[in-house]
């Protein structure tokens, strides 16, 4: 009652102050800070002149390292207010969607390419966090879009939050509370928690809300109709064999003290002939009923039978969108057999409840799942504030306030307990903006120190007199390597995004196709399929015993011309074993090739129909094929381009089909002009960076083919797969499996050192044209060179002590630029950020 | 000291998986830098692990594991003249009253020195967490990761005498538990290609080992100054780490690697394929000192022309596996290296419309040779058809608690994991003694 008193009171204290600016909030929060350190006795720590401090920004807001370029603009700037601006900069680019993405994807767990979330909704996932950062989307309403999410993969990413965890809505149920309330309930799942007060009730409780999401195979309309059609097949078949009727059990008659004796006499007698005539009838009907059943067994198991065949093609269907599809049904909850308190009984129905803060009442017009979404985003619900505002905390500053920032008790205490609630206004003041919040962060002059000298160990209080030293992550580093390669790291590769863009639209196009076929049309495709399907065990069968023939043979074969001498006679059966071989590997291909007959028409006779019926209904027009249209040279502009080449498109399994373009199905097709276009803005940029670094005119071609190639070979982290594979340079580095939360890890390994040292990126850094080596070109004498060679790697000049060095190295033989370069890179202090 | 470090970390509740991670930094592949700390209360769910122990009957493991889902019917538990045994036949094994599928042949002819297990019984009928509780013991969760059993031998016995890392995976398969919970140092060294020798161990062409040298000691110096301001762990970790980099390029056991040197006809005699390279390579890592390698093979997912895949399969099996297990043999490396073959499930008994046959969870079978297991023994059965396990039920935790037994590893040994949930190794599996010699 209190707290609903009290809201429209909060509603009014948050709309009566506009956000104050960023300088005045980075203020406060010095403030409070400078408050601190005068209780304890301490002192910030020295300023971060602009060389630490240009490396910093770039890696924490952007995570890459300057180019040479970008250091020296920034360091020879006179303009006093060039820090603010190079945050407000780098918080608006591109760069800081990607490197915003990569700690998302270690949080959420985020896999594009396969595993639980599969690759379409992967994709879609992976964009929809993309587009949320890109659009500085609020972060309570980014949390309720992933928690609330309904829908089919193409029309709402976020559905990648419950695929994610598909089949295991109780660990979903944990990891959200980790992730998004700091607060660890898994082991509640199986009974009361150990070491805080959470029962195992309340967890239960909690899995309620979202127990009911449905995460598992893609069911469409019309696949469902043929379903129901085929049930329905079934039924009318077996109903055609009629059953016998029933006799009657005749009713006992009431004998009542008015009839005199005769008449009750009848009475009983007529009801003792009845009920043997109804014993004699009840006989023959169970008999012929017995007879009945036994008829339709028959035909249901034969109906069945036949209708098993159709399963092939279905699952062939289904392959296509597997796991797009994210909905609610009724499901509730049940205790587990073995729940050992006394509140509940095992087994028994649990009702959702919040575990914390107020009830999650739905209102009108939303979904149950939406208001646990609003609940849980609440500003009336701290944890989810606290959280928030420690992540950003410790992502600026290397610490959050409160460690473990997601395992938050009653007793929690926070190192510096009124910056805590500070930061905590501060994001509701600033309505969850996470882009306004980290621009105030990187705007204090306590993130603007130098990083504190001494290792904080856990468990000791640290004051924040600066930022923590941090050993750059997986991404940050692989993103490094990329800008010492690239001159131009951020520029975006635009066939790796439509790629994915691609899987995603497929999928659309296959699903809204299947929907603009009718019944009978889907049924008419999945039943050829079914028949080759039905005829492949017999075919298979007989191809499968000429094929362990043909084996045995060949066998017999080899060890005969084991067993020979060397001559004429070895060489002739060398040849029979051959031929034999040749034999096996001829029947091997018919058995393969029968295999994938059934999905090849599979996809001509249901998928491709599916795509021309949905272009009828996109373009409004009959879908006419484009190879036959271009004979009769009719030449219209209004048919859809196809050309010859890529007339098919690739199915699951290798499985080819016949390429059907829909209008707003497949990625718009770039005109000639538009390629033109891209391609001379690329040329252009090229072209700035070559005359930048003094490339002579007749070498241009040259560099322009080296940085294509760059561009290709060396993309940002963000741009790859999540995870990339094993073996690459990343996971080596540390970058997470994405199969626990924020499992990234920072650990110096053996194969880090033995790739910094002999791996392929060494030649590649040291190549003509990457970013390194042209600053190198560009400077004119040896001095320059080592300065720009600092500049690059470390964003500084080097000392009289390392000149010293680096001389001293040159007496003894390491005389190439290659060597100081070498040597730096495998410094500490590169993979450090100060 | 690894040995040391289990028995404190075993002993008390006190040490922290910071302090845990520190004292392993010196072990190959990295160091740990966790910040939470590893708690001690007992747990009334652990009442059930197995007490039992034993002196160690293996130093060493070689886990041969068959992704996809093996059919036993048509391997280790041929049901021949039944309509679900389908074409496969059954063949004699150099051990009385064992019998195999004709598609092992090699294999058959080592059966004196193996047992094999044909009451195996799982409830995972999916790829992903069959794998996963073949490998772990547990089901897949998504709040958490179970380690592999390698990661275990690590954490309690430590490493072999070998520079190298001490549990190796040789395959493609993408699915690992690795390390699970404990620190990444603990995962295993992943080899995708056993031919392709390990990555980035050698210097760069061009360079002469002087002049690598002198760039190192340039870097060295150039990051002095860095390194006196700045003594945190990780700093001194990555210097270290150079120093063990280095060591490993210069190792002599990275001579593992060169299967060139082996005698070309034995080289064949593994087959060609990955696998069998994989086994070799495993013999001559096991040779060195690692005590736990793991070769996986593919393509046991047999819903399609069952009985044109699984002989081919078998033939890539069956030289690789016969093969390891007489090399071991003929080398007295067999009695301390147990050799142990699992799959996520079987395939079902009843042949579906492609000739193929589908997951079956419910009964399938494995096999264990050498490392003091019983030569020419059958565990379990199943009953005509290959449907039901008629004795001796084995589930996947008895399976795994008996790897851990003949290793000499503590099954009731409860571990925190940094969420500070208990585990033991093979959740409350109970080892099949019977089947050790």
């Amino acid at each position: 009652m209190r707290t609903l008193a009290l809201l429209p009171l909060l509603a009014f204290a948050f709309a009566a102050h506009a956000a104050p600016s960023p300088k005045d909030a980075a203020q406060k929060i010095d403030s409070i800070l400078q408050a601190d350190w005068k209780k304890v006795n301490l002192q910030g720590n020295p300023a971060a002149d602009d060389n630490t401090f240009v490396r910093r920004i770039y890696l924490d807001v952007i995570g890459r390292i300057p180019t040479t370029r970008e250091a020296e603009a920034f360091i020879t700037s006179k303009d006093a207010d060039k820090r603010a601006k190079l945050i407000d900069k780098l918080l608006g680019s591109e760069a800081y969607v990607q490197h915003m993405y990569n700690y998302w994807a270690d949080v959420l767990r985020l896999t594009s390419n396969g595993n639980q979330t599969g690759q379409i909704t992967g994709a879609a996932y992976m964009n929809f966090v993309k587009d949320s950062l890109r659009a500085n989307k609020p972060y309570d309403q980014f949390v309720r879009d992933m928690v609330a999410a309904q829908g089919k993969a193409w029309e709402n990413g976020a559905i990648g939050y419950y695929m994610r965890d598909r089949g295991m809505p109780l660990d979903n149920m944990a990891n959200t509370v980790r992730v998004f309330l700091g607060t660890r309930i898994e082991c509640a799942q199986c009974h009361n928690h150990p070491f805080d007060k959470w029962s195992q009730m309340q967890f239960y409780k909690m899995a309620a809300f979202t127990y009911g999401v449905e995460t598992q195979d893609y069911y469409g309309g019309t696949i469902g109709e043929v379903r129901d059609l085929l049930q329905e097949q079934e039924r009318a078949a077996i109903k055609a064999i009629a059953e016998p009727k029933r006799p009657q059990r005749p009713n006992k008659p009431q004998i009542k003290g008015k009839m005199s004796k005769e008449e009750q006499q009848k009475i009983s007698r007529d009801y003792a002939d009845a009920v043997q005539r109804y014993t004699q009838e009840e006989k023959t009907y169970q008999a012929a009923l017995k007879d009945v059943r036994k008829q339709q067994d028959e035909v249901r198991s034969k109906i069945r039978k036949e209708q098993r065949t159709f399963q092939e093609p279905m699952n062939d269907i289904r392959d296509t969108m597997r796991y797009t599809s994210v909905g609610e049904r009724d499901r509730k909850v049940t205790l587990p057999h073995d729940y050992q308190y006394s509140d509940a009984k095992p087994k028994s129905v649990v009702t959702a409840g919040t575990m914390m803060g107020h009830e999650c009442v739905t209102q009108p017009g939303e979904t149950p799942l939406q208001a646990y979404a609003r609940w849980m985003t609440s500003k009336e619900n701290p944890r989810f504030t606290s959280v928030i505002a420690s992540r950003l905390w410790k992502k600026a500053f290397g610490l959050a306030l409160i460690e473990p920032l997601d395992e938050l008790m009653d007793g929690t205490i926070p190192m510096i307990p009124e910056l805590q609630t500070h930061l905590e206004g501060l994001v509701k003041e600033l309505n969850y903006d996470m882009k306004a919040y980290l621009r105030v962060l990187y705007n204090t002059s306590a993130y603007q120190r130098q990083v504190t000298r001494e290792e904080v160990a856990p468990g000791i209080a640290y004051h924040f007199t600066g930022p923590l030293l941090r050993r750059m992550t997986a991404e940050q580093m692989w993103d490094s390597f990329v800008t010492l390669i690239n001159p131009n790291p951020d520029m975006i590769n635009a066939s790796a995004r439509e790629q994915m863009e691609q899987r995603i639209l497929q999928a659309k196009k296959n699903a809204d196709g299947l929907e603009s076929l009718s019944v009978d049309e889907a049924y008419r495709g999945l039943k050829m399929a079914a028949d080759i399907y039905g005829k492949n065990k017999d075919r298979t069968d007989a191809k499968q015993k000429l094929y362990l023939e043909a084996r045995t043979a060949q066998k017999e074969l080899q060890d005969k011309l084991d067993a020979m001498k060397p001559g004429p006679e070895r060489e002739a059966m060398e040849k029979q074993v051959a031929e034999a071989q040749k034999k096996v590997q001829a029947y091997r291909s018919e058995v393969n090739a029968i295999q994938g007959e059934g999905r090849r028409v599979t996809m001509a006779e249901v998928i491709v129909p599916g795509h021309k019926k949905l272009y009828e209904k996109v373009a409004g027009k009959p879908y006419q094929n484009v190879a036959l249209a271009k004979n009769s040279a009719s030449g219209s502009a209004e048919i859809p381009s196809m050309m010859a080449g890529d007339s098919m498109m690739m199915m699951s399994n290798g499985i080819r089909a016949e390429r059907v373009s829909v209008p707003g199905y497949d990625r718009k097709e770039l005109t000639p002009e538009q390629r033109k276009a891209d391609e001379a803005k690329r040329q252009e940029a090229y072209k700035e960076e070559a005359e930048y670094y003094g490339i002579p005119e007749k070498q241009q071609r040259d560099y322009f083919r080296a940085r294509s190639e760059q561009a290709r070979n060396y993309l940002r982290a963000a741009e790859l797969d999540s995870p990339a594979p094993r073996g690459h340079p990343l996971r080596d580095f540390g970058q997470s499996d994405r199969e626990t939360i924020e499992n990234a890890n920072y650990d110096a390994s053996v194969p880090q050192s033995l790739f910094m040292m002999n791996g392929n990126l060494m030649p590649n850094i040291l190549s003509k044209y990457s970013q390194l080596m042209l600053a190198i070109s560009k400077a004119q004498y040896p001095d320059d060179k080592l300065e720009a060679a600092y500049m690059s790697i470390l964003a500084r000049k080097p000392t009289a002590k390392e000149k010293e060095a680096w001389s001293k190295a040159q007496d003894s033989g390491l005389t190439a630029t290659e060597d100081l370069i070498f040597a730096l890179l495998n410094t500490q202090q590169f993979i450090f950020i100060q | 000291m690894k040995q040391e470090l289990a028995s404190k970390l075993l002993r008390s509740g006190e040490i922290t998986r910071r302090d845990f991670a520190a004292k392993t930094a010196s072990s190959l592949l990295g160091v740990g830098l966790l910040g939470q700390s590893m708690t001690s209360k007992s747990f009334a769910a652990f009442e059930h692990s197995s007490k039992l122990k034993q002196v160690p009957t293996a130093k060493n493991v070689i886990y041969l594991y068959m992704s996809g889902g093996q059919t036993h019917l048509d391997t280790w538990d041929p049901k021949p003249g039944t309509a679900t045994g389908g074409p496969t036949k059954a063949i004699k094994t150099s051990a009385d009253g064992v019998q195999l599928a004709e598609n092992l042949p090699l294999t058959a002819q080592q059966m004196h020195h193996g047992t094999v297990i044909r009451s195996l019984t799982s409830t995972q009928g999916a790829h992903e967490q069959g794998n996963y509780m073949m490998h772990t013991s547990y089901e897949l969760r998504g709040t958490i990761r179970h380690p592999g059993m390698g990661a275990w031998l690590n954490v309690f016995q430590g490493g072999g005498n070998s520079t190298l890392p001490n549990y190796v995976y040789i395959g493609n398969d993408s699915r690992h538990p690795g390390a699970g919970f404990f620190p990444a140092a603990q995962a295993p060294l992943f080899v995708n290609n056993p031919e392709a020798g390990l990555k980035n161990v050698k210097i760069q062409p061009g360079l002469t080992e002087d002049k690598f040298n002198a760039r190192l000691k340039l870097a060295d110096e150039l990051d002095s100054d860095f390194r006196s301001t700045f003594k945190h762990r990780n700093v001194k970790a990555y210097a270290d780490m150079y120093d063990d980099a280095i060591a490993m390029m210069r190792s002599e056991d990275l001579k593992a690697f060169d299967l060139t040197d082996e005698a070309p006809d034995l080289r064949a005699s593994y087959g060609r394929e990955a696998f069998g390279q994989g086994c070799l390579l495993a013999r001559r890592l096991v040779e060195r000192g690692v005590r736990f390698v793991e070769v996986s093979l593919g393509g046991w997912d047999t819903h399609n022309a069952n009985f044109v895949a699984v002989p081919e399969r078998c033939e890539t099996l069956d030289k690789g596996l016969s093969t390891l297990l007489s090399d071991l043999h003929n080398r007295g490396l067999l009695k301390d290296t147990l050799v142990v073959l699992t799959t996520e499930f079987g395939r079902t008994p009843d042949i579906n419309q492609n000739v193929g046959r589908d997951h079956y969870p419910k009964a399938f079978s494995a096999a264990m040779w050498g490392g003091g297991v019983k030569g020419g023994h059958i565990h379990g059965a199943t009953d005509a058809e290959g449907r039901e396990v008629v004795a001796d039920k084995v589930k996947i935790e008895d399976m795994n608690a008996s790897i851990a037994y003949a290793l000499g590893l503590p099954l009731d040994q409860v571990i925190y994991s940094p969420s500070k949930r208990p585990f033991t190794i093979a959740d409350k599996g109970q080892p099949l003694t019977s089947v050790f010699a």
